[in-house]
């Protein structure tokens, strides 16, 4: 094949047979829901399935409750988000590493733990209930809770964003705010506006939270749907509905991705002159860039402690002790990361192996040189569009899926089982790894591989062993994610779960939504812990683009790595 | 490879054995958790040494009526509590044919009647539950019994209005009350079930009415569990609400003195007590054995442990219930109260009404 040193001699037959096989595994909660909860009856009888539903009426304020959320959310995360990122990347902060940290850390805290903390201590205080459970809070703790990801986004941008051409604006007369407007805010647009996409996504798919808060949104409404009216092919029309204004969302997200992907990726080129600026403007920003994790973690984590402490009643809880708890949660996890991994390779290997061509491993250049990434529909499209289904499983309402799933596994004789378990965590998390290691694996340079035929690989060996340690940190990482979201996973593991295992999550919520939060204490601090550990774990192990780590160690020219051709730098002693 | 950029953690030289380590853990650990899944569902044909039971509830006093049961029989007694009942009810359906547990226990009767309707149960035949239970409180096929009652009561704040005010449920929709009312969202399943007692008695138009009044006569929108009503009395944001019994009796009964004094500053009012009226709502947590089952006869000796006046008045005094057996003496909490006239009538129709009630409350605009 013309251009590529890599091919692999996989039978073309092969390929999509695969790809269909892991697409329809991966999208079979919700056939087997739209197929047996009679959907498709719906759509022949419209009115079929609404008689014994949800009123319609009631659909206008579960969409309208949705928007509101979404959109206060998303605007306080990235008003909150961009600036935290601009003002680290801009001032001289101390302490600079921590504050990454504490402003990334939130990502990993359940939210219905900061939901169930915040409503039961405020109300503590002879807050009125009607002031807490409302639109503000929901604002509040999922626009903080999800602001690592316009702050991450908005820091590499800015990070990236040479000072020379601030500089240079600023000697061309601009003010300050001009310059910011017009240079750093236009690069920086793209990725801040695709994180504010994302952070709309998860808001939309949010359920915990919401409910808490007793809101009316779209993600309620299919749990009303379920919980209160019965009716399965409502429940599975309004979760459908859901998918698509995600899948909707996620496709605006791919193309500012695409818009962005012409930017370098990679460290920044700047000197780190950054502004001084006085003690008070030094403790605000501080202030500010710590508030999402002080607000979300230590308050709770204080809050709990306090209860825990001070409680009163000494009743023998039900279920298992904390540290069995922990154990079974952690081991779940660890199980279902290692599952979601290697499901993730899969997808990946097998997407890019249905692109033009058949069987390239490689990204395809473009007449300019640079990477092509839009996905081809072609011979293999079906398949590859099953794949791609099957990404969406992120977007499904926990407890759709897990009914799904009960449906496809219980006639096989694995319906509450780990083997249920773990596949309901696959669907739902599997691109949680696949998206980061599609990118990743479009960033391996091409003349390694190349290289690597020529010292005599095979294209399997050049993959497995020169390709793959290139994205080994991001596998890593997104193992570590998957653990983590897990760990705080409560509808498919309320649902699907065998005998014997049990979770804190599920612990944390049976109690504190039965108004015993003292109980729970234990329980959330070990999660809250648990969380925590593991988030700072995947930043070490370069979760969120790993020079966004080692960008807080740069110091000066060496940032730029080794450079070829300098027998110092390279190591290597030859002359 | 010595550039240290794609060994960002503890050195090139160690990230593979650790990665491989952390791998064949998973794998390791993988192993015992499955084979005690494969223990535990071997155990099942082994049936002398434990039961399994799903359950809705996350009670202390379920541990303790279950570890007295394990002390007197020596089974072992294994829970997986899904405390969504939809959830429950949907894998008890599903897993029909190959039952994965022995019992299911539940708190509402409508989701007692679905299970029995989908079949799921096997009559219980047993002359310890007829005797011990009143025939309103079981199946009337004997697919299931009730083993605890709780009733839904209205509290008020005793400074601020007055019993005789609010002596039915339809009184709460008097237009004194404007502004003053609090209960939980109209979604869950103790006020569907009030609901469907209420479409049963009075017809569907007294029900839209009085959904309607007392939309107009909440407080603040309909959020939080009974104990957050509770809590809003005292607190001020309102003056009546409808709670289920047991939670104003676990305030009154708590060890924290916070809580009493909440419970200090209300009274309780057991609606529709008069002659011609059909009773407080009354609602059963109910026990059935799955069809299929291999340990039958063990799954028969706990529930009939259930209703035996130990279990009752465990029952009673942890999760401050009723007891449906009529010669255990109630708890000391409930003794003030004393036994109420309860809607038994009520309790059979609450399955077949549930659905429109739902419909009726929601058009109202109780969200």
């Amino acid at each position: 094949m013309k251009g590529s040193p890599v091919s692999l001699r996989i039978s073309r037959f092969w390929v999509p047979i695969l790809s269909g096989l892991l697409g329809l595994v991966l999208c079979a909660p919700l056939l087997v829901l739209v197929v047996r909860g009679g959907w498709l009856s719906l759509a022949v009888d419209p009115q079929a399935g609404i008689a014994q539903g949800l009123p319609v009426s009631r659909l206008w304020d579960y969409a309208w409750g949705s928007f509101a959320v979404a959109v206060g959310a998303t605007i306080l995360a990235t008003l909150w988000g961009g600036l935290s990122a601009y003002l680290l990347e801009r001032w001289a902060l101390p302490y600079r590493r921590w504050l990454i940290m504490a402003a990334i850390v939130p990502l990993a805290t359940p939210s219905y733990l900061a939901a169930y903390v915040w409503v039961d201590s405020l109300v503590d205080w002879g807050i009125p209930g009607g002031l807490v459970r409302s639109l503000p809070s929901a604002w509040l703790l999922l626009g903080l809770a999800l602001s690592p990801y316009v702050f991450l986004a908005a820091l590499t941008a800015f990070a990236q964003t040479p000072r020379s051409l601030v500089d240079s604006g600023r000697l061309l007369g601009c003010s300050r705010w001009s310059c910011f407007w017009r240079i750093e805010w236009k690069l920086a647009a793209p990725a801040i506006l695709g994180a504010a996409l994302l952070v709309a996504m998860e808001v939309l798919a949010d359920f915990g939270t919401v409910e808490h808060l007793a809101l009316d949104t779209w993600s309620t409404g299919i749990y009303r749907s379920w919980n209160a009216y019965h009716n399965p092919q409502q429940t599975t029309a309004l979760a459908l509905s859901l998918l698509v204004a995600v899948g909707g969302l996620a496709a605006l997200l791919q193309r500012t991705r695409l818009a962005r992907s012409a930017a370098p990726s990679g460290r920044s080129h700047h000197q780190e002159r950054r502004r001084n600026v006085g003690i008070g403007a030094q403790t605000v920003a501080i202030g500010g860039i710590v508030f999402p994790s002080a607000l979300l973690i230590v308050y709770p984590a204080v809050v709990l402690v306090w209860r825990w402490l001070t409680r009163e009643t000494e009743d023998v809880l039900p279920g298992e002790p904390v540290a069995l708890l922990w154990l079974d949660s952690v081991l779940l996890a660890l199980a279902g990361a290692l599952l979601v991994v290697i499901t993730g390779c899969a997808v990946v290997t097998l997407l890019r192996l249905t692109t033009r061509g058949g069987a390239r491993m490689l990204p395809r250049l473009n007449s300019h040189g640079g990477a092509r990434v839009l996905p081809r529909l072609n011979s293999h499209g079906g398949a590859r569009m099953l794949l791609r289904g099957g990404l969406l499983g992120y977007a499904l309402p926990g407890s759709v899926l897990a009914v799904g799933l009960l449906h496809l596994m219980t006639p096989l004789g694995v319906g509450g089982s780990l083997t249920a378990v773990l596949l309901a965590y696959v669907c739902r998390y599997v691109t949680v790894v696949a998206t980061p290691l599609e990118s990743a694996w479009k960033r391996v340079p091409l003349q390694v591989l190349e290289q690597a035929r020529i010292l005599g690989a095979s294209s399997a060996g050049a993959v497995v062993r020169v390709g793959l340690p290139f994205v080994f940190p991001t596998l890593m990482a997104g193992a570590i994610l998957v653990s983590l979201d897990v760990l705080k996973e409560l509808p498919a593991t309320l649902l699907l779960r065998p005998f014997g295992v049990d979770t804190l999550a599920l612990q944390i919520h049976a109690l504190a939504s039965d108004e015993r939060l003292a109980e729970a204490a234990p329980a959330a601090l070990a999660l809250l812990l648990t969380c925590v550990v593991g988030l700072t774990l995947a930043v070490r192990w370069g979760a969120f683009g790993e020079w966004v780590f080692r960008s807080v160690e740069l110091q000066g020219p060496e940032a730029s790595g080794p450079r070829l051709g300098t027998p110092k730098e390279t190591g290597k002693g030859d002359p | 490879m010595e550039d240290k950029r794609f060994w960002p953690f503890v050195g090139g030289a160690l990230a593979r054995p650790i990665a491989l380590s952390l791998g064949l853990g998973m794998m390791g650990f993988m192993g015992p958790l499955s084979a005690a899944q494969a223990a535990g569902s071997s155990a099942a044909s082994n049936p002398t040494r434990e039961l399994k039971l799903y359950t809705t509830r996350h009670y202390a006093g379920d541990q303790r009526v279950n570890d007295e049961f394990t002390k007197a029989t020596g089974i072992v007694v294994k829970t997986v509590s899904i405390k969504d009942a939809s959830a429950l009810v949907a894998r008890v359906i599903a897993e029909k044919d190959r039952p994965a547990a022995d019992l299911v226990v539940t708190t509402d009767t409508g989701n007692l009647f679905r299970l029995a309707d989908a079949g799921v149960f096997q009559t219980l035949d047993s002359g310890v539950v007829n005797a011990a239970v009143p025939v309103d409180f079981r199946d009337p096929q004997g697919r299931w019994t009730g083993v605890a009652m709780r009733v839904r009561v209205i509290a008020y704040n005793k400074s601020k209005i007055k019993p005789e005010q609010i002596p039915t449920i339809e009184s709460l929709a008097q237009p004194e009350l404007k502004g003053r009312l609090l209960v939980r969202p109209s979604h869950h399943v103790y006020n569907q079930s009030l609901a469907a007692t209420l479409l049963a008695d009075v017809g569907p138009d007294r029900l839209k009415a009085w959904a309607q009044g007392v939309t107009v006569n909440l407080a603040r929108k309909p959020q939080g569990g009974d104990t957050d009503q509770l809590k809003a009395i005292a607190a001020g944001e309102g003056d009546v609400a409808i709670v289920n019994s047991y939670y104003l009796a676990r305030l009154m009964d708590s060890e924290d003195p916070k809580d009493r004094a909440i419970a200090d500053k209300i009274g309780v009012v057991f609606p529709d007590q008069g002659p011609q009226q059909r009773g407080v709502h009354v609602n059963v947590s109910g026990v059935g054995i799955l069809k299929g089952t291999p340990a039958a006869a063990e799954a028969r000796a706990y529930v009939e442990f259930l209703v035996s006046p130990l279990a009752q008045q465990l029952f009673a005094s942890a999760s401050k219930e009723y007891p449906v057996r009529e010669d255990v003496p109630l708890d000391r909490t409930l003794r003030d109260w004393q036994r109420p006239r309860m809607d038994r009538k009520g309790l059979r129709v609450i399955s077949a009404y549930t659905p429109e009630a739902v419909r009726i409350l929601d058009e109202a605009g109780w969200r």
